[in-house]
């Protein structure tokens, strides 16, 4: 379709736009920036395949398009489109109606999107097509061309590829379905080592069993043995109480008591004669402390009075340890002294001066300037070593300069012009080469034999006479090949329905000869004999039937008549029966007849039926027949076959193409060999004497070598002269610069040595041992001065204490020594406090020794009253004799604590009886022996233990066996890993499907490319190279399979140099991915309706040269395809207008709808 | 208390992004659902438990199920609830069996011959065999013995009845062969769908279902049946849940969404309904993405699925106990190939896949390069019930997944 006219209202800044074009195959649409040439691009389009669902450009409610265009058929489409709330689209076609759906297939049913993809060039596109080429297979080029880029084909198929790497490798054991299988296997392990065994549960329940019979056994046992032993224990236990019991019983008997003495007498006495003998002994206990007190006062003596100088003795006493610790100190200072005075004498021995000097010992260096000394210390030493080194390498380099001065050689001639002379004799050569390869590949392409065989083969097809030409207008292989399948199918349906008539023509054969042989006269006669038979049998049974009805005829019929009448009755009943099957049979056969009649007139109906579609077949032939010729009717020659044609096509489309690699080879080398002779030419313009022409260009290229290898002899000797000239005077120049640098340092040195306040000349190269000296001089002297300082205080301090030792020796009327006075004070102080110790002890003792003698008063008095009390009580019994009443006291008690044991032992014993009733318990104890029951005790013990210790082991192995049973029912490790067994099962099952998915994707992608590109490929290369020639100016000529790489393709230069894409430039490139897309439109339009293309800028990239070829190509584009340029670029105006200068413009600023030329002049003027 | 195809131990469907603790709770679901079965079983003080054939899951070595059951059925015995039960195609076999020493109230009807259980103090006869190997082929229910007059006839059987598209065929069997026994209910197993209804207007025919389902095939509530008797008829029938993990699958419709996180959206919305539902369970989702929809295209791009699956997870995570199982993609791209009539790669998928679909040799081919990992993980895949690694459904998934990579090549390459 091209487009007429398109108006758009309510579009984004237009609210009424119109543009026109007229049907013309290029127009192009100008406008600089923000003159709405990006609304009029999307306005083109939408009012061509649909406005956006939510388009930025609706302003206002409604939107609205209409565009008239014309149609490969010259039909009129007219069509408008409104967008509101629902889209709406109306139009004709034709001049008639048209519904949306038809609209929609005029226009190849695309949407959008779809156009926008493949019949739209933008300059992004253009980018990523160029860059997805530099590694793009031919079959995913043209595939990539015909998807409206390669990128994302490409990309899809490496993201593909990675996907299924990372999931599934075959081998390795990295990817992710491996990892997963690994773990499975892992997870059997582990679930076969978990799973309880059934064997081991069996052994478990039975071993659980025999325990608990076990231990049931043993309870009982153990019952026994116990009761037994209880026994024996409860006599041995009762035993001794018994013995005991009888012992008191004894001891009671022979106790004598008055009478009238009673235990309340008894208790009365004791309470009083206890009172007693207590006071006794506290009255001792306290009259011997008071004695032991008053022997201790008197020991302490008088108190001694204490002195008035108390408080000197104390501070003196405590400070004693002080002035001793002093004493040290002075010791240590004096020590101290003499040492720093020894290395003052040993510095100033270091700095050679024989006396000590006050301004020396006074000089320091700041920390800045120490700094500074030493780092003209390096220097000094630096720049002395290299002195030395320079010295020696100036005087090395003056030798050599002297011996190349020696060896230079005077200059020979040589050409002026060698440079320039060796370039033609390259360029002479490059060419020679190029010339000869050309010529070697013509010779081989002119002995190949493939292109005469090629002819042969095609000649022996359309005849001899026949001239093959390039320039044919022959049908494309897909028309013959829908011929063919046209023809295919005819002859199919031809076959099937020939092969259909001789069928129901043999069918109608058999079934005439099956029907004619089917005889009705012998039904006829079946039927009269069958009416005979029936009449005969009627007769003789009427007749016999009469006879009977008459006695006497019936009695005179005889037996042998009766059964003559019988036997004919039998036969005839016979013949009957066979005559009535032979009537069913003719009954049958008659109802087959009828059967077999319809049958044939079924089959007359479809004879007829089949005869009049062989005649439409036939016509359909004729048809075929015609359309065949029509394809053909361009050519001189009469076409065969279908299949004779495809295969000529497919070898003709091969013949072209080696006939212009024939021709293109020969422009080549015609070529080639003109450039060989215009070189030489001027190469023996230039030559510095004459040249032949038979010279090779060999000996030429031995010459120049020779001349050059002298002249860069000459040159590297030059070199190396004035090299050692430039060496000696930096040697110089360095080493004057060292010595000024040796002088400052010296001067620099000597200024600061002569404020040092020492007589000798010290070297630099000392100096930091100079400072150091100085400093430790410094530092001793200062410490020296320090520790004098402390000895004379310490020294003071000591005279002042002991003066006051001896003032208080003195003032005490002590004589004190000349030694050490801290151990006189220290004594003194120890005197004064044992002193005050003791009065206090004496203080206290007085006060306890009052209180002691007031109590043994009080205690006296007490005793004295008990006795009294005592003496009433002796009166009661008439005993005045104290002594005898005790006694009897104690007789009284006596008995009573025999009754009390008694009777308690009684009670005792009475629960070792148990349940036996206690007067046969004491009878058994009577005779009872208690070794013996020991005896039986230990044996009853010991058996119990043996008995009680294996039902124990018996119980805990039931605990242990029931646990253990129990945790096997629990445990569900089993379960848990038949569990993570089933997850890794799950997760490797996405994993699985996600590999087969991509898989298969990738499959049906790459059969899908394939397949394409198979059906494709002749014809899109074929335009591709037409377009590449015509967009690189015929720099590039061919595309081609890379016979070094399967797949792969290379692009051929005018040279016939391959190179691979990613061998091209960036333009180039880009110039290729614009040819194979134009190839593809051009093809695709061949077959459907062509559709306008709209490019967008995208040549903005190109330059000038590439821009012009680009327009040209498009200019020279199939003029059934519709091309609409937009631009911002006055050069693409310009451009057009130079070759093109009747192009369709659209202003759109100006809103002027002119030509190219028209338009550049009105701007010129 | 009618319940059937217990599973004991058998793995739930893998589930992803559990935490330990649910973990363990899931890996325990099928003994779970026992335990609940029985405790309701006490609660509605039921007479008799009646178990119809696959107690246990298989004749695997580790018999810790069949101890644990021991235990567990002791407590219906202490409370004098009879056990009868039969064993199905999946216990014919169990070593499980070896160590039980079932109690004198648990009847387990043999595999040589029908049987009779009478409980005299209910009025109660229950007729029924075990399975004697896996596949039992002859059909059990014909030889059942007559009904006990006086009594309520109950029939246990598993059996598969006329065929299932979804289970073996075991012990086929017809509704009036069933009929023709005179029972009063007749406790079927071994589907695990519950019927809904009797399949008999002459006496209660049907299934109980599974206790606990096990994977998304197997969604909705399971449980098992208490059947209610009064004046020794049938009154009604009571469905009680045991399971503590539902599957449910969830169609969410994306034509009308434009961006992804709008999924979760939607998915989060609806997700909240079928917590509801499920009473307290946890719930294990699978999100399947249908309609036309430009997302289609992202949806196959590597770890966009595993992403969504991540985040909608966490969301889901706040709504309830959601645990997704899976996100499947059957989503359509919005855009189909263009027109038919254009010469385009595209054009040509249609006709590969369309090859691959029909013509048995290219199949075959396509099966062998697919076989390159089939190989390896053909036995883990089948017993995951992966149809690819499965004879009799290789055909149809294969056709499902070429549909998906035409999917995802169209969405891939024809811009949005």
């Amino acid at each position: 379709m091209k487009i007429e006219r398109v108006t758009l209202e309510n579009f984004g800044i237009y609210t009424r736009k119109v543009l026109t074009f007229d049907a013309a195959p290029l127009v192009l649409i100008y406008g600089p920036n923000e003159s709405g040439k990006t609304t009029a691009l999307n306005g083109l389009r939408q009012a061509l395949f649909g406005f956006e669902m939510r388009t930025p450009y609706l302003t206002g409610r409604t939107m609205s398009a209409e565009v008239s265009g014309r149609l490969a058929n010259d039909n009129l489409i007219e069509f408008s489109r409104r967008k509101s709330k629902q889209d709406e689209v109306i139009g004709t076609l034709a001049g008639r109606n048209a519904s949306p759906e038809e609209l929609l297939q005029a226009l190849c049913n695309l949407d959008l999107a779809s156009y926008k993809q493949l019949f739209g060039f933008s300059l992004d596109e253009l980018r990523e097509g160029e860059a997805a080429l530099k590694s793009a297979r031919l079959s995913e080029a043209l595939a990539g061309g015909g998807l409206g880029g390669m990128h994302a084909l490409q990309e899809l198929r490496a993201e593909l590829q990675l996907s299924l790497m990372e999931l599934y490798k075959s081998r390795g054991s990295t990817s992710k379905i491996n990892l997963k299988l690994a773990d499975i296997q892992k997870s059997h392990e582990s679930l076969r080592a978990s799973q309880v065994l059934p064997t081991a549960v069996e052994e478990l329940q039975q071993e659980l069993s025999d325990m608990k019979l076990q231990s049931d056994r043993e309870r009982e046992l153990f019952a026994d043995v116990l009761q037994a032993r209880s026994a024996a224990e409860r006599l041995r236990d009762a035993l001794p109480k018994f013995r005991q019991r009888c012992a008191l019983e004894r001891q009671l008997s022979n106790i004598e008591l008055p009478s009238g003495v009673d235990m309340s007498f008894v208790s009365q006495w004791s309470s009083h004669a206890d009172q007693r003998q207590k006071l006794l002994d506290k009255l001792d206990e306290e009259q011997v402390q008071l004695q032991r007190d008053r022997a201790q006062l008197a020991q302490l003596g008088g108190s001694q009075e204490i002195s008035a100088s108390e408080g000197e003795i104390e501070h003196l006493g405590h400070q004693a340890s002080e002035i001793s610790a002093s004493r040290h100190r002075l010791q240590e200072l004096r020590e101290q002294i003499d040492d720093a005075r020894g290395i003052c004498q040993r510095l100033l021995e270091t700095l050679e001066l024989a006396d000590v000097n006050d301004d020396l010992r006074k000089f320091s260096v700041s920390p800045p300037k120490k700094a500074e000394l030493q780092k003209r210390c390096r220097e000094y030493v630096t720049n002395a070593e290299e002195t030395i080194a320079v010295t020696a390498r100036l005087e090395a380099a003056v030798d050599s300069l002297a011996a190349i001065e020696s060896n230079v050689e005077p200059f020979q001639q040589l050409p002026e012009n060698l440079l320039e002379l060796a370039s033609f004799v390259e360029r002479l050569q490059k060419l020679e080469r190029e010339l000869l390869a050309k010529s070697e590949t013509l010779q081989k392409f002119v002995d190949d034999r493939e292109l005469h065989d090629l002819q042969t083969k095609l000649l022996n097809v359309v005849g001899q006479a026949v001239t093959l030409a390039v320039t044919w207008r022959l049908p494309s292989a897909m028309q013959v090949q829908q011929q063919q399948h046209a023809e295919e199918e005819l002859r199919r349906e031809l076959t099937t329905a020939k092969r259909h008539v001789a069928k129901l023509d043999k069918e109608y054969a058999i079934a005439q000869e099956q029907i004619e042989t089917l005889d009705q006269r012998s039904a006829d006669e079946l039927i009269s004999k069958a009416t005979t038979n029936r009449v005969a049998r009627d007769a003789i049974i009427d007749q016999w039937l009469d006879d009977l009805s008459q006695p006497l005829i019936a009695a005179s019929i005889s037996p042998e008549d009766q059964r003559d009448r019988l036997r004919e009755l039998q036969r005839l009943a016979t013949a009957a029966d066979v005559l009535q099957s032979e009537v069913f049979a003719a009954a049958e056969a008659l109802a087959q007849f009828n059967q077999r009649q319809q049958h044939i007139e079924r089959l007359q109906k479809e004879i007829l039926a089949s005869q009049k579609q062989l005649d439409e077949l036939s016509m359909r032939e004729q048809s075929l027949q015609r359309e065949w010729q029509l394809l053909w009717k361009d050519v001189p020659f009469e076409a065969s076959t279908c299949e004779v044609m495809l295969a000529w096509l497919h070898d003709y489309a091969r013949w072209i193409d080696l006939y212009q690699q024939g021709e293109q080879l020969r422009r080549d080398v015609h070529i080639a060999r003109g450039l060989v002779r215009h070189e030489r030419r001027q190469l023996q313009d230039h030559w510095p004497n004459n040249l032949r022409d038979d010279v090779s260009t060999e000996v030429l290229t031995g010459q120049i070598r020779q001349w050059e290898s002298l002249r860069h002899d000459m040159q590297r000797d030059r070199e190396r002269l004035v090299g050692a000239k430039v060496n000696v005077d930096k040697l110089q120049t360095r080493l004057g610069e060292l010595q000024q640098q040796h002088e400052r340092i010296a001067s620099n040195y000597a200024q600061w040595l002569s404020a040092v306040p020492i007589t000798l000349n010290w070297p630099l190269e000392q100096v930091s041992k100079l400072i150091d000296t100085l400093e430790h001089l410094r530092r001793e002297d200062e410490s020296q001065r320090r520790a004098t300082q402390q000895v004379c205080e310490l020294e003071q301090q000591l005279d002042a204490y002991d003066s006051r030792v001896r003032d208080l020796a003195k003032t005490m009327g002590q004589v004190v020594g000349t030694g050490s006075l801290e151990g006189h004070a220290e004594r003194w102080l120890n005197e004064l406090l044992a002193m005050r110790h003791q009065r206090t002890q004496r203080i206290q003792l007085n006060a306890a020794i009052e209180h002691r003698a007031r109590t043994v008063m009080e205690l006296t008095a007490q005793q004295v009253e008990l006795d009294k009390k005592l003496a009433t009580l002796c009166s009661t019994v008439n005993d005045d004799n104290p002594t005898a009443m005790g006694a009897l006291v104690e007789r009284v008690r006596r008995a009573e604590s025999i009754r009390v044991q008694i009777s308690e032992l009684t009670a005792s014993i009475e629960p070792h009886s148990a349940n036996e009733p206690l007067g046969e318990f004491l009878a058994r104890l009577q005779s009872a022996d208690e070794v013996t029951l020991q005896l039986q005790i230990e044996e009853l013990s010991r058996e119990a233990h043996r008995l009680d210790e294996s039902r124990k082991l018996a119980d805990q192995s039931i605990g242990a066996l029931t646990q253990r049973i129990e945790q096997l029912a629990n445990n569900q490790a089993a379960q848990r890993n038949q569990q993570a067994l089933q997850d890794q099962r799950g997760e490797l099952a996405e994993l699985a499907e996600q590999w087969v998915v991509q898989r298969l994707a990738q499959e049906l992608l790459n059969r899908s490319i394939e397949r394409f590109a198979a059906d494709h490929e002749p014809a899109l290369l074929m335009y591709t190279r037409d377009y590449l020639k015509k967009l690189t100016g015929g720099r590039y000529v061919s595309v081609e399979h890379d016979n070094a790489k399967l797949g792969s393709f290379v692009v051929r230069n005018a040279r016939d140099e391959p190179y691979t894409p990613d061998q091209l430039s960036t333009g180039t490139r880009e110039q290729l991915y614009l040819a194979i897309r134009m190839a593809y439109i051009t093809h695709h339009s061949e077959h459907h309706e062509p559709l306008p293309v709209i490019m967008d800028d995208c040549f903005v990239n190109f330059d000038d040269t590439r821009t012009r070829h680009a327009l040209e190509a498009i200019v020279d584009w199939d003029p059934a395809i519709q091309t609409i340029l937009l631009s911002c670029h006055w050069r693409v105006v310009q451009s057009l207008a130079e070759f093109a200068p009747q192009t369709a413009v659209i202003h759109l600023e100006k809103d002027l709808h002119t030509t190219a030329g028209e338009l550049v002049l009105c701007h010129s003027s | 208390m009618h319940l059937a195809d217990v599973h004991l131990d058998s793995p739930l469907a893998h589930l992803k992004r559990l935490d330990d603790a649910t973990a363990t709770r899931l890996q325990s679901a099928s003994r779970r659902s026992l335990q609940n079965a029985v405790q309701l079983a006490i609660e509605h003080q039921v007479a008799a438990v009646v178990i119809a054939g696959d107690l246990f899951d298989g004749p695997v070595k580790d018999v810790g199920a069949g101890l644990w059951v021991d235990g567990l059925f002791k407590r219906l015995t202490r409370e004098g609830i009879a056990v009868i039960l039969i064993r199905g195609n999946h216990d014919s076999l169990s070593n499980a069996r070896r160590v039980i020493r079932w109690s004198e109230n648990i009847h387990e009807l043999q595999s040589e011959a029908p049987g009779t259980i009478v409980l005299e103090k209910h009025g109660l006869a229950f007729h029924g065999q075990s399975f004697g190997a896996r596949s039992e082929t002859a059909d059990l229910a014909a030889n059942y013995p007559a009904p006990l007059r006086g009594y309520f006839n109950v029939g246990l059987l598993h059996t598969s009845l006329a065929g299932s598209a979804q289970h073996d065929t075991y012990a086929p069997t017809s509704i009036s062969t069933l009929d023709s026994k005179g029972y009063n209910y007749w406790a079927l197993g071994h589907i695990h769908v519950r019927s809904e209804q009797s399949h008999s207007q002459h006496c209660y025919i049907g299934y109980s279902g599974n206790t606990q389902g096990r994977h998304i095939r197997e969604p909705g509530a399971k449980g098992c049946q208490i059947v209610h008797i009064v004046d020794g008829g049938l009154d009604h029938v009571q469905f009680l849940p045991t399971d503590s993990l539902r599957w449910q699958e969830l169609l969410v419709d994306i034509e009308q969404l434009d961006y992804l996180g709008d999924i979760e959206d939607v998915v989060e919305s609806e997700a909240l309904q079928l917590c509801e539902a499920a009473d307290g369970r946890a719930v294990a989702l699978r999100i399947r993405l249908q309609g036309a929809t430009k997302l289609h295209a992202d949806l196959t791009r590597a770890g966009v699925v595993e992403r969504l699956f991540e985040s909608l997870g966490t969301r889901l995570a706040d709504v309830g106990e959601i645990w997704l199982e899976a996100i499947r993609i059957a989503s359509r791209p919005a855009r189909v190939v263009p027109s038919a009539d254009l010469d385009l790669p595209l054009k040509y998928l249609t006709q590969v896949a369309d090859e691959l679909r029909e013509d048995g040799r290219e199949r075959e081919q396509m099966l062998v390069v697919l076989e390159e990992l089939l190989k390896k993980s053909r036995f883990e895949l089948a017993e995951v019930g992966w149809p690819l690694a499965n004879d009799r459904e290789q055909a149809g998934e294969l056709n499902r997944l070429l549909a998906m990579a035409e999917d995802l090549l169209v969405a891939r390459l024809v811009t949005e």
